[in-house]
């Protein structure tokens, strides 16, 4: 059984799902559109790196940052768990303050604790620049084991998720609330339930926020 | 017992049969080494009592898995597993760093290919660049940057193409610039705060 933190009880998912999948997506169009329109746009993907994604928004021209924090939800052998994921883009808050226009988070809050995912979104707050955006992915559908994924750009409207390894992570799975109270203090542009049980959330930081 | 130059010879032999008399021109900074590959051939090594032909037939063999190739211009030099190199490292050829370089690699027109055993702390630039080992440092490129399956850069990148091959790892920036000068210092949008300066250690090595 999944460890679940937080996580809504009594579900006993079923194994059905296959890697790789492919599904559509509505967000990563919606998000290019807003940052083909800002000159020279800073992306920062702190998902495990797809060299194609990158070469994909490179190819519409942004500028492509990469910090992969997923690399923390592995145990490393040195340090404990909890304290490699306290420093979650620790030091990219440090060199890059109010710099990014849009920041792909893809599912890593479905990996979290709360109090983990709440430290993250701060980081994410200040690493934005006002009207920066942010997208991530929160996954409602039990049958898809809690795997370490990534997920590969096909097109603008359709994702590929790829299983990067067969251990299962813990996985909190998120009501609307409990996202509408993550996000708190940012915009939300859109958010939408796919038929795969998979949500999409875009929002994003305020023009005057503090 | 093989001196460092001497092991880096050998290498060097691996590519060009030592039959030829050729002698090959390496500068590190303002540093001019020279050595002729037939000289400096170690005794007793593993290759020895082979043709030439076979010698260049099978490194160039056994090599091509890793992704070595003889270069257009044919002149490729080798910094070998075991020589470390700090300081300026320039040079008018092709280059293969299967070692270790702290400083600085400026290779202006030619090819670059930091090997599955090259482990680079500097700030690295040439015409092309295919990287499977570990870079720490900024990455510029005029034509292309290959990052390998095996590959590990933390830096930035600028260049006009490039290819991340499943399983690499990297941390940083990327920067589309259609015409890269190899001169050229990472350029900040106007109305965009600068980032702050890296402190080398704490955040290269993280």
């Amino acid at each position: 059984m999944l460890a679940l933190t937080g996580a809504r009880q009594g579900l006993t998912p079923s194994r059905n799902v296959s890697f790789p999948f492919v599904f559509s997506t509505q967000q990563l169009k919606r998000l290019l559109h807003q940052l083909v329109r800002l000159p020279k746009p800073h992306l920062l993907d702190i998902g495990p790196l797809v060299g194609s994604n990158v070469e994909w928004f490179l190819q519409k021209g942004l500028k492509v940052h990469v910090d992969d924090c997923f690399r923390h939800l592995v145990q490393p052998k040195a340090q404990s768990k909890e304290q490699t994921q306290t420093d979650l883009l620790r030091e990219v808050v440090r060199r890059y303050p109010a710099y990014f226009d849009a920041i792909l988070c893809w599912d890593i809050f479905d990996h979290l604790t709360k109090k983990q995912a709440k430290e993250l979104t701060a980081r994410i707050r200040l690493l934005l620049r006002p009207k920066g955006l942010l997208f991530a992915i929160f996954n409602y559908n039990t049958s898809y084991p809690s795997l370490l994924v990534r997920h590969r750009i096909v097109s603008e409207t359709k994702l590929e998720c790829q299983a990067l390894s067969t251990d299962e992570l813990p996985r909190r799975l998120y009501e609307n609330r409990d996202i509408q109270e993550l996000f708190s203090g940012l915009e939300f542009v859109s958010s939408c339930l796919l038929q795969n049980q998979i949500r999409e959330v875009l929002v994003r930081k305020a023009d005057k926020a503090v | 017992m093989r001196s460092r130059l001497g092991g880096m010879a050998g290498i060097v032999k691996l590519l060009k049969p030592p039959a030829s008399k050729e002698k090959y021109y390496h500068s590190f900074g303002k540093e001019l080494l020279m050595w002729n590959v037939k000289d400096q051939q170690p005794e007793g090594g593993p290759l020895q009592g082979k043709a030439p032909a076979d010698v260049k037939k099978e490194n160039l063999s056994s090599r091509s898995n890793a992704g070595f190739r003889e270069t257009s211009t044919g002149q490729t030099a080798v910094v070998g597993p075991v020589i470390q190199i700090k300081g300026e490292l320039t040079g008018s050829e092709d280059l293969i760093i299967d070692g270790t370089v702290n400083g600085k690699v400026d290779l202006n027109e030619h090819h670059l290919t930091i090997g599955p055993g090259g482990h680079i702390t500097a700030d690295i630039s040439a015409k092309r660049i295919t990287i499977q080992g570990e870079v720490r440092g900024n990455v510029t490129a005029q034509e292309m940057v290959l990052i390998k399956e095996r590959g590990k850069v933390w830096g930035d990148i600028v260049t006009p193409r490039i290819s991340i091959s499943d399983g690499a790892f990297f941390t940083g920036s990327i920067e589309m610039e259609k015409h890269v000068s190899l001169n050229q210092q990472k350029s900040a949008t106007k109305d965009r705060p600068q980032p702050a300066p890296v402190v080398a250690e704490k955040s290269l090595r993280a």
